[in-house]
């Protein structure tokens, strides 16, 4: 019988963890979208300090868009503050989207600063998803320093997000 | 038997048109009988007068095979769209790429809007997605523009 139960409990525990893991964890949100909060800073502060960082990490800032100016100036007062950054200017794309053209979702890399309840958050896509179906045309090599362009991207934005914390 | 061997022949081609199949998110449409340059330009013009602003046009390769892109956005949309979901900040400006190829004929792509709502869905609202879809109704009629069509 305490065998019985036991067999239940772990079969009921295990049913709970993959709810939880598929509910939670593996959403569409978390699988494109990588999100941190800037606490204690400015919208205007966090887009100056992100395009000053990506420049210094040779993810060469190519424009801002300041989109929450232009949609102000259009009458809607009450939009929040938030601006798209458009960087990873890298020697690479050319090859890159030559050989996969769709990869200009990912390059340059887009990166939103926006207000959302009073706090400042900044989100860049995930490229795992992209780069692994397109693995084949872009070989290892290109696979590879798309996925180093993100990864340092979220260095970057890592760094900017908790400078205010220490 | 024949039933047998006929499903077992779907099957393996079925697996073969998956292999070659594009990625949902991707959709692409050829335009034939037009210069790579021209196809740029009216497609620019078509998309500004549908109020699809052009930010943008950046030429990746200038020589052939060439290759662009432009970076489209009608605020309008993205202001109603971003205050729900501000994370598809990231997809904006909407690029749309341009590439030539070898027999000159000239493919124009951009993001699969309607792969994109399935994955989304539960985030937006009907209104958002309306939104959505009118955008991606736009680029398609530009593109449509631009064949003559």
């Amino acid at each position: 019988m305490r065998a019985i139960l036991f067999l239940a409990g772990g079969v009921i525990a295990a049913l709970a963890f993959v709810f939880y893991v598929r509910t939670q964890l593996i959403t569409p949100e978390n699988m494109y979208f990588f999100t941190l909060e800037a606490k204690g800073k400015k919208h205007q502060q966090v887009v100056d300090e992100l395009v000053k960082k990506f420049n210094e990490k040779g993810l060469k800032v190519i424009r801002t868009l300041p989109m929450s100016k232009v949609i102000h100036a259009r009458g809607i007062k009450d939009f929040p503050n938030y601006t798209t950054i458009l960087a990873c200017d890298i020697k690479e794309k050319r090859e890159i989207l030559r050989r996969v053209p769709f990869m200009s979702v990912l390059l340059p890399c887009s990166v939103a600063v926006y207000e959302k309840d009073g706090k400042v958050y900044i989100t860049a896509m995930k490229e795992f998803l992209l780069i692994k179906d397109y693995s084949q045309e872009l070989g290892d090599r290109y696979s590879q320093v798309i996925a180093d362009t993100y990864q340092k991207l979220r260095i970057a934005i890592a760094e900017v997000a908790e400078e205010n914390e220490r | 038997m024949r039933a047998i061997i006929a499903v077992l022949l779907l099957m393996v081609g079925l697996s073969f048109s998956q292999e070659i199949r594009e990625h949902p998110l991707q959709y692409e449409e050829v335009i034939e009988g037009m210069d790579f340059e021209d196809v740029k330009l009216l497609l620019k013009t078509a998309l500004d007068g549908r109020n699809m602003n052009v930010l943008g046009v950046v030429d990746v390769a200038t020589e052939k095979p060439r290759f662009s892109y432009m970076l489209v956005c009608n605020l309008s949309y993205a202001e109603k769209i971003f205050r729900e979901m501000p994370q598809l900040g990231v997809m904006a400006p909407c690029r749309i790429y341009l590439y030539e190829r070898e027999d000159g004929s000239v493919v124009v792509g951009f993001i699969n809007v309607k792969t994109l709502l399935r994955v989304f869905d539960k985030y937006l609202s009907e209104r958002s997605k309306e939104l959505f879809l009118k955008a991606d109704k736009d680029i398609k009629s530009a593109i449509a523009e631009v064949k003559g069509e």
